[in-house]
């Protein structure tokens, strides 16, 4: 900790890239709008945006990547050289030499039918004699911090996991020593303790290599844990710079402040009254296993739950851990294996028909991805009353009366009816698809990852909408998510589960601020905060409780 | 390990799929028709032939006795008959014409040189010249030379196969009087008559296919070129070149490939027409004079022998995917 | 309504869609149009010919009388013939596809919602059928079946047949994709029975599919029926084909040219007219798909199917 305190007092290092006066336009509109930067050795500037800033696009203008009907004015400057102005051999040279690139979707970045190991030998041989390259290889992978570089080089794509691709991306984006490091959303497609894994790894680059890092990244706790500087971008222009202590703790800017306030910090205050009743929804030993060739999977392993009228479960975990699988089991689309799934004292698993039909109408679903909740060929208005065609009798003006209702109550004008989904934002698609799951008036609400492909801003003012409705309709929500902010601005009761197997159940307030289990201690320390000295303390904890792992 | 499973396992299916089809082709062509020993007869219908026929077809047999006795016939042979008259058809066994005194397959293995020069020949032409014109296609996008290729390959897909090889040879025979109208020559008899001989047969045939390829190598292409791991490819300094061929076309062509395989069947359809355009003596021809003169076996054996030739050149194309593919040898 | 402007606005499109109107229309009142020519395609006219057969005058015969010329050996109106062979073709193509279409629309979506062993049997039958010589097959049938079936019926259900595994194939496809959007989960959990999933979420978001996939059938029809014609083996005489006219014409190619080119020229006006149409309206219909793989890697195998 003193240590980079102490080096954050040296003297600024060399610049190592000067963005100048960077714009870029599409047919006459500016989508980057004279952006400047400066980089140096050994620090690492994060440019902060949200969708549509233009954090990633000022980023590949940087390499030369840019579409190719964008127009590029200004300067980029390595080491005094106008890259902009560059010839093509020259920035092929510049490219994988002295800058590294590291994108968003490890999974996509590699080619799909060549070896992870092909890819860097490419890196290698395509900036000079590539001697002892086996070695060199082995030793790139090893420095990622891959445990088995050889079977990582010989391996496919499709073979490795997100975690460990991302890492062969660095170790190909270090082969050459570069002097700069693009990092575009390197960890967001990543599960929470892998993104603290590969925050961690970047961060000893800069440190033992000295290499500058510009860091592209929408999420204020990443920006906690790894930058020195920071740019905040909004519609292609620069709204605010400085320090990361001083623009996360005291910004100057409405649309910073806008930004970190959008961070869900704050805790639900738990409701006075603690409901006695049976529980809406239950699970009992509730087993999921899917064959797969060479084995099988089980995708949830004796799960018990159940979850009350009027309380919010929040679900935690990470990718595989059966989260979803659990949400379609008491959504009656997935089937148990064994054990009992009950929505209203009828066993979603083996009820039929009428009873089926009965169960599912006491109960509401949003999923995750807003581009296809809605159905595209459907108006918004249909969309909302579809629930109420499959299952009441309310019909022309009732029917359309309650549509009116349900916009309302999601805040949204009336006139939406009438609009097709591609017309709409992704949070007003959610909201949509929040009015379409509450139009019966459920029980229960299973809402899974509904606000994880949105934006802060937006998603903030989505889960204070739900926790509105909730409140005023009293319904029994299961909320599934991977983000430990969201899961606690929402939730009073918390289950995390791992490998299919709940770990720890109880209320929001003791999980989260005083977890019994390691795995909750490990995932609440690896989930950033935007504050940079908070989050120092966070990683110190991830750290040890890794190292102990 | 994995890969020889991967084979065994394509292999196993293949022969399931010879067996299905085989059997299907045995039901619908002689236990559908009420009187299969007479269009087995020929034309004229000898009243010997006819009871030929139906002896050697054993119609007294139950429907599986008959379906029994034609599988294993073309695994092992058979001999139609009793006695004297016995004719000992040997394994493969597709039949024997009564009318032409040969089993059927002797005279497809006369036939075939002539339908497997024109349908080889081809089909290197269309993948080759079809390749080849959808990535410049690609590569130029939006400019002349991609909107001409375009232009032609649209052309081409709606111009058939006959007309094409009509147009080539008023303009190539009659009117240029640069190669012959028509006609075969075997290879082994004379190279280059044989190449003269074929050389338009293989533009009609090819045509259509080479617009089909250009398009679609066009279109998986650019699909490619703009996927995340060509921009990685290109933010690690690799030429130009290197990211179009290694890492676009290489899986562009995946696609391109199990379409070939799929065109396979339409390939020898196409050759039968090709045939009768340049009046070539070939298994299209063959089936074509055994419909008009009721020769029902040797209709049924070039109609399975065909089936029996694309389900194992299939089994070549699905082994090259499996190269080109590694994710469907590795899963 | 959008979708017709963005068709409007592709002048390829719109000039196909015309020239497919115009064949259409000509076909529909070929019987009309040949009663005030006083020109039938069936009456023979040896005037027309010299003494070995062949028509008289340059072109084939091309005449104010004979607006395409005759056909060598009987003296029919040329352009009879063709008018009437667009009744034929059109026909067939229509017809042809609406059983492809329906068997594959059909069979892709109850494979593809079912999942499992279904799908996989389906899967795997498509495949097989798909890379079959079903050409062959095809001309093959036409010596099995009793000569009391009516031939044009014969052709068309034989096509219909070969034509549904390509349909049912990007059906089945476009199925897998949409099961896995929230929407379809969204109906399911909702209570929707799997005949109201297919009907109010599956088919209108295949609608775009099927239309598009049916008008490059249609050529690929219209190409098979005049290929089984020019063998031999498709339409008998004396109902007229492009095919058959086509094939004819190759025994007269060193004698009479001409004669190719009126059949010839409409097959591939209406052929190149149809792809036309069917490329703008991928593109109209939706501006992704064109860019989508499934689409693109499987639509020139039926577009091509069997115009070969």
């Amino acid at each position: 900790m003193s240590g980079e305190a102490g080096r954050r007092e040296d003297a600024p290092g060399d610049v190592v890239l000067a963005i100048e006066d960077l714009t870029v336009t599409f047919d006459g509109d500016p989508v980057v709008d004279g952006v400047s930067a400066v980089l140096r050795r050994g620090r690492v500037l994060a440019l902060v945006g949200e969708s549509g800033s233009g954090k990633s696009l000022t980023a590949m203008s940087v390499l030369g990547l840019q579409p190719g009907d964008a127009v590029v004015t200004g300067a980029v400057r390595l080491a005094g050289e106008d890259l902009l102005q560059a010839a093509p051999a020259r920035l092929r040279e510049v490219r994988g030499g002295a800058i590294g690139t590291v994108f968003q979707e490890p999974a996509g970045a590699f080619d799909p039918v060549r070896t992870v190991g092909s890819r860097l030998a490419e890196a290698v041989q395509a900036h000079g004699p590539a001697d002892g390259l086996p070695a060199r290889i082995r030793g790139l992978l090893a420095s990622a911090g891959l445990s088995d570089p050889d079977r990582t080089a010989r391996s496919y794509p499709h073979e490795l996991s997100g975690g460990q691709l991302q890492r062969a991306m660095i170790a190909t984006a270090v082969a050459n020593d570069p002097v700069l490091l693009i990092a575009d959303e390197p960890t967001t497609a990543l599960d929470v303790t892998v993104q603290a894994q590969i925050l961690d790894l970047l961060r000893r680059l800069r440190d033992e290599r000295g290499t500058a890092v510009l860091l592209i990244t929408h999420d204020m706790g990443v920006v906690a844990d790894l930058a020195d500087e920071v740019v905040v971008l909004r519609r292609g222009r620069v709204v605010e710079r400085g320090d990361v202590r001083a623009v996360l703790t005291v910004p100057q800017h409405p649309y910073t402040r806008e930004l970190l306030a959008s961070v869900p910090t704050t805790a639900r205050t738990p409701d006075a009254e603690q409901p006695e009743e049976a529980p809406v929804a239950v699970l009992r030993a509730a087993r999921v296993v899917h064959r797969r060739r060479g084995g099988e999977v089980r995708a949830l392993d004796g799960v018990d739950l159940g979850i009350r009228r009027g309380e919010v479960v929040g679900l935690v975990g990470e990718s595989g851990s059966g989260k979803t699988t659990l949400g379609r089991v008491l959504a009656g689309l997935v089937p148990l294996t064994s054990g009992a799934a009950e929505v209203g004292g009828t066993d979603v698993g083996a009820a039929r028909g009428r009873r089926l039909r009965a169960v599912r109408r006491r109960l509401g679903v949003v999923f995750q991805d807003p581009a296809s909740s809605l159905n595209p060929r459907d108006t918004v208005g249909r969309s909302i009353a579809e629930p109420l065609r499959l299952h009441s009798a309310a019909r022309g003006p009732a029917r359309a009366e309650r549509v009116r209702e349900l916009l309302d109550a999601v805040r949204l004008p009336a006139d939406a009816a009438g609009r097709y989904p591609h017309e709409l934002s992704g949070g007003q698609r959610q909201r949509v698809a929040i009015a379409r799951a509450l139009a019966l008036g459920p029980d229960l609400l299973i809402a899974d990852e509904p606000t994880s492909a949105l934006d802060v801003s937006v998603q903030a003012a989505v889960l204070d909408l739900l926790e509105d409705l909730q409140q005023r309709y009293g319904f029994a929500c299961l909320f599934i998510s991977h983000d430990l902010a969201v899961v606690r601005r929402l939730a009073h009761t918390v289950v995390v589960l791992r490998d299919g197997r709940i770990v720890e159940h109880g209320p929001a307030a003791t999980v989260l601020t005083d977890p019994a289990d390691d795995y909750t201690r490990l995932l609440l320390a690896a989930a950033p905060v935007p504050d940079p000295a908070r989050q120092a303390e966070r990683r110190a904890a991830f750290q040890r409780l890794a190292a102990v792992r | 390990m994995i890969a020889a499973r991967f084979v065994l396992g394509r292999l196993a299916g293949v022969l399931l799929v010879l067996l299905v089809v085989a059997a299907a082709t045995y039901a619908i062509f002689y236990l559908l028709p009420a009187d299969p020993a007479r269009l087995s007869c020929g034309k004229p219908c000898t009243p010997e032939n006819l009871q030929r026929a139906q002896q050697f077809l054993g119609l007294d047999a139950p429907w599986w006795g008959q379906l029994g006795q034609y599988l294993l016939g073309i695994v092992a042979g058979r001999t139609f008959g009793t006695g004297g008259g016995a004719i000992d058809c040997p394994a493969p066994c597709f039949g024997y014409s009564f009318q032409l005194s040969s089993t059927v397959t002797d005279l497809i293995l006369q036939r075939l040189p002539v339908t497997a020069s024109i349908a080889v020949g081809a089909a290197v032409l269309w993948f080759v010249s079809g390749v080849a014109g959808g990535t410049a296609a690609a590569l130029r996008r939006g400019r002349l030379a991609d909107r001409a290729i375009m232009t032609v390959a649209v052309a081409g897909v709606s111009a058939p196969a006959y007309l094409v090889g009509i147009l080539g040879i008023l303009l190539f025979g009659f009117a240029l009087g640069w190669l012959p109208t028509g006609g075969y020559v075997p290879l082994t008899e004379d190279p280059l008559q044989w190449l003269l001989h074929l050389l338009l047969p293989w533009a009609a045939l090819a045509f259509i296919s080479a617009a089909v390829y250009a398009r679609l190598t066009r279109a998986e292409l650019l699909e490619q070129l703009s996927l995340d791991h060509i921009r990685t490819a290109r933010a690690i300094g690799l030429s130009e070149p290197a990211v179009v061929v290694r890492h676009g076309l290489r899986n562009a062509l995946i696609p391109v490939v199990t379409v070939f395989g799929l065109d396979l069947g339409l390939l020898l359809g196409g050759a039968v027409i090709t045939e009768k355009v340049f009046s070539m003596q070939g298994l299209g021809s063959l089936l074509i004079t055994s419909i008009s003169s009721l020769d029902l076996q040797v209709v049924v054996g070039i109609t399975q022998f065909s089936a029996f030739l694309v389900t194992a050149a299939n089994l070549v194309v699905d082994l090259v995917y499996g190269v080109l593919d590694p994710r469907t040898v590795r899963r | 309504m959008s979708v017709l402007r963005r068709l409007l606005r592709d002048p390829w499109a719109v000039v196909a869609a015309i020239v497919v109107v115009l064949f259409a229309a000509a076909a529909a009142a070929a019987p009309l149009i040949t009663g005030l020519t006083g020109h039938d395609p069936f009456t023979y006219d040896l005037d027309a010919l010299d003494g070995t057969g062949a028509p008289q005058g340059a072109f084939g015969g091309v005449s104010a009388q004979h607006w395409f010329g005759v056909e060598p050996l009987t003296g029919r109106d040329l352009f009879a013939i063709v008018l009437w062979g667009a009744r034929t073709s059109f026909t067939v193509g229509v017809l042809a596809t609406a059983v492809s279409v329906s068997l594959g629309t059909a069979v892709g979506l109850i494979a593809g919602y079912a999942g499992g062993w279904t799908d996989r049997v389906v899967s795997r039958i498509v495949d097989v059928m798909l890379g079959f010589p079903s050409l062959i097959f095809m001309i093959s049938l036409t010596a099995i079946v009793a000569a009391s079936f009516p031939r044009p019926l014969l052709i068309v259900l034989v096509i219909g047949f070969f034509g549904w595994p390509a349909v049912a194939r990007v059906v089945r496809g476009q199925v897998l994709s949409l099961k896995q959007r929230s929407f379809v989960l969204a109906a399911q959990a909702m209570g929707a029975g799997p005949f109201d999933v297919m009907r109010r979420q599956l088919l209108p978001n295949l609608a775009a599919t099927v239309v598009v996939y049916a008008t490059i059938l249609v050529p690929a029809a219209i190409g098979t029926e005049a290929a089984l014609s020019f063998l031999g083996v498709g339409v008998p005489p004396p109902t007229p084909s492009w095919g058959r006219s086509i094939g004819d014409a190759i025994s007269w190619f060193s004698v009479d040219p001409a004669y190719v080119a009126f059949p010839g020229g409409a097959l591939f006006l209406v052929t190149l007219a149809f792809n036309l149409l069917g490329d703008g309206l991928r593109d109209a219909l939706d501006p992704r798909l064109a860019r989508r793989r499934p689409r693109s890697a499987v639509a020139p195998v039926v577009e091509e199917a069997v115009t070969r």
